[in-house]
């Protein structure tokens, strides 16, 4: 039996900007959108490296779109999650819901 | 629509290795987001984050290659470095001059030498770079870099425990070849002196 592929926390977030922005999610609009639901900065190289590793895992896969004017004349390489993909993320979120369950020192707030 | 050029370095530079797939489009979105405002220090950071994560990611990814290169290069430089050491000093000891002129002479023909080499060098690793794709030339680059500096810094170590005294003239002589070393790489690494075999024939 081949071997789970698990995700590391970039890679997760990532793969949630890609399901959260849906249709049409490119280099730049996974960053912005990670950008903003975390309040740091995300360099475009990293989220590169992390859709390459999720495209070997075979969890997301990409296409290329049309080219451009403002990108000029560059097309834009789109990103979606594969079925295999949704599956790891929604495990990996039962999984992490189950570790949280019960913790006294997560409730309430405080640190 | 006006669209204002993004730096033309920088993006030659993410050209030549990046081994991101689809390099282009990586091309794209920075070029984008360059027309949103971001400024050029943005850009040049994008880009070596870029280069640096592809980096380790070849290497991670082509170990034996990288390791095949970085010996094959060291053989390289060491070769040269004993061959032009020992012709230099027999020339060097035949002809007849007078100490002052030496003084000068000396110094000269030893920043010679190390040209010499990383010219050979340089050329050497651009060729193998060549042979690859792409997406492991970074891996070639990064090896000659590596013996680049790394015999420089066992060369100026050596130097600091023997003639302490001269290790500063040698880290200025060293700061002098090494820029060179890197414009030598960057064209012998883009194929200006490199015999490219056809797509045909070049090695997966």
């Amino acid at each position: 039996m081949a071997a789970q592929p698990t995700l590391s926390n970039f890679e997760l977030m990532v793969m949630l900007a890609i399901i959260r922005i849906g249709d049409g999610a490119y280099g730049v609009s996974i960053s912005d959108e990670i950008e903003e639901t975390t309040g740091s900065e995300v360099l475009l190289g990293s989220v590169y490296d992390a859709v390459s590793r999720l495209e070997e895992k075979g969890l997301i896969e990409s296409s290329l779109g049309e080219a451009t004017p403002e990108r000029g004349g560059r097309a834009k390489r789109h990103f979606r999650t594969t079925s295999k993909g949704l599956r790891l993320v929604r495990e990996t979120q039962q999984s992490l819901v189950k570790l949280w369950k019960g913790l006294p020192q997560l409730k309430g707030g405080e640190a | 629509m006006t669209l204002k050029p993004a730096p033309r370095a920088a993006t030659w530079f993410l050209r030549q290795f990046d081994s991101t797939p689809e390099n282009e489009s990586v091309v794209g979105d920075l070029f984008e987001q360059y027309q949103r405002g971001r400024g050029s220090i943005w850009y040049w950071r994008q880009v070596l984050a870029i280069v640096i994560v592809s980096l380790f990611r070849e290497i991670q990814g082509n170990k034996r290659k990288f390791l095949v290169g970085l010996v094959r290069t060291w053989c390289v430089w060491a070769v040269l470095t004993s061959l032009l050491s020992v012709v230099a000093m027999v020339q060097i000891t035949r002809i007849e001059m007078s100490p002052e002129l030496r003084q000068v002479f000396l110094p000269g023909m030893l920043l010679i030498l190390s040209v010499l080499k990383l010219l050979a060098v340089g050329a050497y690793s651009g060729h193998s770079s060549n042979i690859y794709p792409r997406t492991t030339r970074l891996v070639f680059v990064t090896s000659y870099a590596l013996v680049v500096i790394g015999s420089t810094a066992v060369k100026l170590l050596t130097i600091a425990q023997h003639q302490p005294t001269a290790v500063g003239i040698m880290a200025i002589r060293e700061l002098v070849t090494l820029p060179l070393a890197a414009a030598i790489l960057l064209i012998g690494g883009t194929g200006g002196l490199s015999l490219v075999p056809p797509p045909g024939k070049r090695k997966a």
